[in-house]
């Protein structure tokens, strides 16, 4: 009941403000003529930029083919990330000297990686992944670091004083009790991998979103540009709420937590 | 099995003087130590330093004369909070040693069930720890402790944690728990009361992390607080201790 009824709330919401958006370009762009047609995308415009791109069969291949680089780039950057987090969990020393500069790489811009990911791998599939790579690994790598060093000590020595020791000092309490804050970690590497992806396919020319988005450009077609937008942004909603957050409760309430 | 402490120290890089100083102290199969002390004296420090989760500036532990290098399950410790697993069920938390030990499956089940049935929570076998109470909690810690069978079981304020009353019930119960396990304990307190219910022998430490004073306790169990002799008994260590906290409070204001 309280459920159909915020997804009701929602479908209003979204609805009046597709018709607020119409008014809005009919207003200052038909009849007052303030902003120019090209510059200001409209909902109908879009709706008939979805037919086209559906039409030639563009949208789905380049959904298909964007989602198939962020799940690698995605991959990828959980093993690196967390064999870097582990390193900056074991060697104490060399991680205080290492700390600052992934707090850095972290911050930097992925789309700063472009040019050496174009040089060094060509206009391609690796260059994409290379960016993505260097987008999210930090930050998996910084929460890895963080998850482990949050365990409540009180677990290990309770565990130590019960007989383990070593590996599986992790395999049975380190990795089950910083799982939740790891999980949170995830998703926000997730979040990172999926903008520098996109700013990986808007700098070279492979099929994808990126690149959908930078031909709207190219073709002055700004409703091709917001429906891509949008797509954007529903996909990302959507991989949150089905995929991150459902494996968030299942895994936190099998832990109890 | 014979638990030998001889002049132990235990300095802290941070402090300015000794946690412990010159320790001595023998315990024998079975014994129930209680250690007493105004807050500050190294009490847990102590327990911790058995226990091997931390180790001696100088002096030596002995376990049946192998001297302690790190943590084993052959000195369990049940802490001041409960520290179960929360991702673990009860009877896999009382498991877990268990586990690591090598045990068949049977086995762990056989053992977890049986301490499970002593602490009187069998049927939340399946639980998880967060819908328990304080006190349900901290009696699935004592079965996780005791399923290990331990030399000696090491107890760090196990009830600091508790209300009043469910420390109250919860104190007959492991009093007649242990009438029946005969195991080697080593408690650590701040309530006189608690050592004097428990004790075979308390141990006093100062402010300044040594023994003071040692007392045999040889009323017969189950005890009771009622009774004249522990009233007594419990007044006079009262006023010892009290003795020792006026100490460090004066020593304080000295430093001031």
């Amino acid at each position: 009941m309280t459920i159909t009824k915020a997804v009701a709330t929602q479908a209003v919401f979204y609805v009046l403000l597709l018709a607020a958006w119409q008014g809005l370009y009919f207003l200052c762009v038909s009849v007052l003529g303030l902003w120019k047609p090209y510059a200001f995308p409209n909902p109908i415009g879009v709706w008939k930029s979805l037919c086209v791109l559906i039409e030639q069969n563009m949208l789905f291949v380049a959904v298909y083919h964007s989602l198939k680089r962020a799940i690698i780039g995605f991959l990828l950057s959980i093993l690196t990330g967390v064999v870097l987090g582990f390193f900056l969990v074991k060697f104490k020393l060399l991680a205080e000297a290492f700390k600052p500069l992934i707090l850095g790489f972290q911050t930097l811009p992925s789309i700063c990686w472009v040019p050496f990911a174009i040089l060094w791998f060509g206009l391609n599939e690796t260059a994409i992944i290379f960016v993505i790579l260097m987008g999210s690994t930090f930050s998996i790598a910084l929460s890895v670091d963080m998850a482990i060093r949050n365990v409540n000590p009180l677990y290990i020595k309770a565990a130590k004083t019960m007989g383990a020791k070593g590996l599986e000092l992790y395999t049975k309490v380190i990795c089950p009790a910083s799982l939740p804050s790891l999980i949170t970690g995830l998703k926000q590497g997730w979040s990172f991998a999926w903008r520098s992806l996109m700013a990986g396919e808007v700098m070279s020319a492979s099929i994808g979103l990126g690149q959908a988005l930078t031909l709207g450009r190219d073709l002055a077609d700004i409703n091709r540009v917001m429906l891509i937008i949008i797509i954007i942004v529903i996909l990302g909603v959507l991989i949150e709420r089905f995929i991150f957050a459902g494996f968030e409760e299942k895994i936190l309430k099998k832990m109890g937590y | 099995m014979s638990l030998t402490i001889e002049h132990l120290y235990k300095h802290f890089p941070s402090s300015t003087r000794s946690t412990l100083e010159d320790i001595n102290l023998e315990i024998c199969e079975g014994e129930f130590i209680c250690v007493i002390g105004p807050s500050g004296c190294g009490k847990t420090t102590l327990l911790n330093l058995i226990a091997g989760l931390e180790l001696p500036t100088k002096g030596e532990i002995k376990l049946d004369g192998n001297a302690i290098t790190g943590a084993g399950p052959d000195r369990v410790v049940m802490f001041q909070e409960s520290a179960l697993f929360p991702w673990l069920s009860v009877a896999n938390n009382v498991k877990f040693g268990l586990k690591i030990a090598g045990k068949s499956k049977q086995e762990q089940e056989q053992t977890a069930m049986h301490y499970l049935k002593l602490v009187q929570l069998a049927h939340f076998k399946d639980y998880r720890c967060h819908e328990l109470s304080g006190g349900m909690k901290q009696r699935v810690a004592l079965a996780r402790a005791l399923a290990l069978d331990s030399k000696v079981l090491l107890m760090d304020e196990p009830f600091a944690a508790l209300d009043k009353q469910t420390r109250n019930m919860l104190r007959d119960e492991i009093q007649s728990i242990f009438m029946k396990t005969k195991k080697t304990v080593f408690f650590i307190t701040h309530s006189v009361e608690e050592a004097v219910f428990f004790a075979d022998r308390i141990i006093m430490l100062s402010v300044t992390g040594k023994v003071v004073s040692e007392f045999k306790v040889e009323f017969p169990r189950p005890r009771h607080i009622e009774n004249p002799d522990f009233i007594e008994l419990r007044a006079m260590l009262l006023k010892e201790i009290r003795k020792e906290v006026e100490k460090s409070a004066q020593s304080e204001y000295d430093n001031n």
